[in-house]
């Protein structure tokens, strides 16, 4: 069930029209773990099996952890458990494959059948979720959770299920004891994300996807300079189409009185590698940081330790991505990166001399290429890509100037938000948000807020609206919504 | 404890005062837009005017030509490519030669046969027609079958009201439990979103439910159709995207030209006759009239146009019976018996029209041009027709 499909329409009509009511009560998470189950069965209702049983090990892992003296035992049965079952459904097929390579290159005429079952969608999400509590509760950081019914609902949360972002049991059970709270910034707030992601989605990632999708889908046949703007598209619409679901599944919990974490904030105006990760998915680059850098030792133990542990951690983020050579090669190639520019990127030339704007630059054109691994379709054609854009000669690209216009307009309004302006359009919207009372600064004491920027913060409302309206307008005169899944629903 | 609220990286973010702003501005622009749009978009039917074969699917243009035909016309044709003319130009289709009837009598430029032997004169004048004193307007679209019929009469034809109006019946749309559209198997017809989604049921139509409310939807609101207006007329009915795919460097704002292209004055399939094209004897096992979906959906568009104080005519066939074999040629003619009989209970005025000359038929039941004017010629000596006529003179 994709949120851009009349089914979830529905559905969260349904859900939420009974969910409102149910609020005050202790039926509530019932009522949510119940819908949540339901958004996961309605892919495959054998998939409620696999998460039934992560939820339950998991939970009673800690149960036993509290009572037991052998507490690490049952932190590493619980985590042993987990990546198991995420081995067991997502890398299977890939271990057969590489395998098979295997033999065949040592002359061994093997074949080892490749397994036929079906990958669970969200899997890799909800096993991070669930080993951060374990986690989480070993370290003592938190408490175990007494209720199953209120774990198995942060675990299962329909919003961010599927494809994130990861939230902590940190974060989230805590929001789930007592009464969840809805005023209208809630229904406001969540209406302008689900907008602004339905239109990331609809509008520019499927869009950018056809030109991707016909270049990448023959790179033999495609050209250079074709297959340097599809790339560059490509990255482009990977960070529509997540940030668009990661907006969309902020604007349906907010709407529940719900707070999920910040996943995206404009990567593409990163001014060095490790910026970058912290700009881009950010509920897994914290989690990996968390759970596997920081216990290898993160950048305690000298600068060999350092990198090396930059390298285990890049290399899994790119495993965790996909059951592919390919992903593993993206994880190396941000390894190498970061190895290359790490001691660049702390210089005081680097961050005093080069213009802010030739870093993020360069961050971009880096970023795009490892991209180039993650979407072609096997190593071969990664490769054939790469050296067709750096021996073929210019030719017509054929990219539609619709698509060049949007995706250099959001970059400029990025850019624009990012820099010097964003005070003051901070200002407006504080005066924006405040108009409705009149003048912020009466009975303040402060001064009165300057007529021209009242003038501004009108026109600043005014602009909102028309873009809300024309993102809206576009989408419903000029797309056809194909129901395209969301890239991410892969991993 | 919470964790603080961080809305997002970008700024687009409304309160509750310019959600109730954004929502009545879409709602107004949403209702008025598409009428807006007709006071731009250049729509002057010539004469003999068919809606363009490449906007038969467009159903915002229907409605607006059936609308401009019920205020400029007293009779309205409708139904599927036999009315449109799939074989013939403008001027050779079955309302071109109805309005010759009328305008010129004897002295209309049929073929042979029907000039002279003309037994009905010039319709008595009353009836206001067009400039040229055209009184029939074409509505027919490809592929329209009876239960699609009944769908763009529903809801894309509320401007037909007390109106003449001739219903054509296509008995092939019967020829199987297929075409019927009762078959379990799933089969892809003419025109889905113009059939009932949900109830009744058609067992052969297996769209998955989105796909079923996103058309209801769409028939509930005229801005769904005026867009797959625009996408027809101007964006050679692909969206956005895959037309700059295809025109990269064209701005898709200089496509909307608003001009509707005119109706292309020649036939959409070479005149030939069904022996020429080389087709060879059908053994259609036909459907019973009782049990039939499509003949229960056009009873329906009878039902609901005389409801809508219409006077319906309604012509059964023509339908090629040289292509048919013996058996099947009974079962047909049963299956006719039947509906006809239906008709006559229900007072509802009709001509079965006879077998025309096997080289009039272009298929199993498109006539060429010549069996248009036959045909015309035996509707003006049906006393059905005529009594028809005069009533709705006097009506």
């Amino acid at each position: 069930m994709l949120f851009h499909s009349w089914y979830f329409l529905i559905f969260f009509t349904i859900v939420y029209s009974v969910y409102l009511p149910l609020r005050g009560t202790r039926f509530y998470l019932y009522w949510l773990l119940v819908a949540s189950y339901f958004f996961y069965g309605w892919w495959n209702p054998l998939y409620l099996l696999i998460i039934t049983y992560s939820t339950t090990v998991n939970y009673y892992s800690v149960a036993l952890m509290q009572k037991s003296q052998h507490r690490k035992f049952w932190l590493i049965f619980s985590i042993i458990n987990s990546l198991s079952l995420l081995g067991f459904f997502k890398y299977c097929i890939f271990a057969a494959d590489s395998l098979n390579t295997l033999l065949s290159l040592l002359n061994l005429h093997v074949n080892i059948a490749k397994p036929n079952w079906l990958f669970p969608v969200g899997i890799s999400f909800y096993t991070f979720r669930a080993m951060s509590y374990t986690i989480d509760y070993y370290r003592g950081y938190i408490k175990k959770e007494p209720s199953f019914i209120r774990f198995a609902t942060f675990i299962s949360f329909f919003p961010q299920l599927i494809a994130g972002p990861i939230s902590r049991a940190s974060d989230m059970l805590p929001q789930l004891t007592g009464k969840p709270e809805i005023r209208k910034e809630n229904i406001t707030d969540g209406l302008s994300l689900f907008v602004v992601g339905l239109f990331k989605k609809v509008a520019l990632a499927d869009y950018l996807a056809l030109y991707v999708g016909k270049v990448y889908g023959a790179p033999g046949l495609s050209d250079g300079t074709s297959l340097i703007f599809a790339t560059f598209a490509f990255g482009w619409q990977i960070y529509f189409d997540f940030s668009g679901y990661t907006d969309m599944a902020r604007g349906i919990a907010r709407m529940m009185g719900f707070n999920l974490r910040l996943n995206f904030n404009n990567p593409y105006l990163a001014t060095s590698l490790g910026d970058f990760w912290n700009r881009w998915h950010i509920s897994l680059s914290s989690w990996f940081k968390d759970y596997v850098y920081i216990p290898l030792g993160g950048n305690r133990k000298g600068k060999f330790n350092t990198y090396r542990n930059m390298f285990i951690t890049m290399v899994i983020s790119g495993f965790w991505h996909g059951a592919a050579w390919t992903f593993i090669i993206w994880g190396v190639l941000h390894a190498l990166g970061r190895f290359v520019t790490r001691e660049l990127e702390r210089s005081a030339f680097y961050n005093d001399k080069i213009p802010k704007i030739v870093k993020q630059i360069y961050v971009f054109i880096f970023v795009s290429f490892a991209w180039i691994f993650f979407r072609a379709q096997s190593i071969g054609d990664a490769f054939l890509i790469v050296k067709k854009i750096f021996t073929s000669g210019f030719t017509n690209p054929a990219f539609p100037m619709v698509a060049l216009f949007f995706c250099l307009i959001i970059w400029i309004y990025q850019l624009l938000y990012e820099s010097s302006l964003n005070g003051l359009l901070a200002k407006l919207s504080v005066f924006s948000h405040s108009r409705e009372n009149g003048d912020p600064s009466v009975g303040t004491g402060l001064k009165p807020v300057p007529t021209f920027l009242m003038i501004f913060s009108r026109f600043n409302v005014s602009l909102k609206v028309i873009v809300v309206i024309l993102m809206i307008l576009y989408m419903v005169i000029f797309t056809t919504s194909g129901n395209e899944a969301f890239i991410y629903f892969q991993f | 404890m919470k964790p603080l609220f961080t809305f997002s990286s970008n700024s687009v973010r409304l309160s509750l005062r310019s959600w109730i702003s954004v929502l009545v501005i879409l709602l107004l622009f949403l209702s008025l837009f598409p009428v807006i749009w007709r006071v731009w978009e250049n729509f002057n039917p010539s004469d003999d005017y068919r809606i363009p074969y490449e906007l038969s699917s467009d159903y915002w243009m229907f409605a607006r030509w059936s609308k401009y035909a019920s205020s400029n016309y007293p009779i309205l044709m409708i139904g599927d490519s036999v009315v449109w003319g799939q074989y013939v130009t403008m001027q050779e289709t079955l309302p071109y030669y109805l309005n010759e009837f009328i305008n010129k009598g004897q002295k209309s430029p049929l073929p042979p046969f029907s000039r002279g032997s003309i037994k009905f004169p010039p319709f008595e004048r009353g009836i206001k027609g067009d400039l040229k004193g055209n009184i029939f307007a074409n509505l027919g679209m490809d592929g329209i079958h009876p239960a699609a019929m009944l769908g763009l009469v529903k809801y894309y034809g509320k401007s037909i009201s007390n109106k003449g109006v001739i219903l054509h019946l296509n008995p092939l749309w019967m020829s199987s439990k297929k075409h019927d559209l009762s078959d379990t198997d799933e089969f892809r017809f003419n025109h889905p979103r113009l059939v009932p989604q949900f109830y009744p049921k058609i067992p052969s139509y297996k769209a998955k439910f989105p796909q079923r409310f996103g058309i209801v939807v769409e028939r509930g609101n005229p801005f769904s159709s005026w867009v797959n207006h625009v996408r027809l007329n101007y964006y050679e009915n692909m969206d956005i995207g895959n037309w700059t795919m295809q025109y990269p460097y064209r701005n898709p704002f200089s496509a909307i030209t608003f001009q509707i292209p005119s109706s292309e004055n020649k036939p959409h399939s070479d005149p030939i006759s069904w022996m020429e094209r080389g087709m060879t004897k059908q053994d259609f096992p036909w459907v019973l009239a009782d049990e039939s979906f499509q003949w229960s959906s056009f009873k329906k568009v009878i039902k609901l146009l005389q409801a809508r104080k219409n006077k319906v005519f309604v012509i059964i066939g023509p339908f090629n019976p040289y292509i048919l074999t013996n058996e099947s040629l009974n079962r047909y003619k049963a299956m006719k018996k039947d509906m006809e009989n239906w008709l006559k209970d229900e007072g509802i005025s009709y001509a079965s029209i006879s077998d025309l000359p096997s080289e009039y038929y272009a298929d199993a039941s498109h006539p060429l041009k010549d069996g248009y004017a036959k045909i015309a010629k035996e509707l003006f000596e049906s006393e059905l027709f005529i009594k028809w006529m005069k009533g709705l003179k006097t009506g």
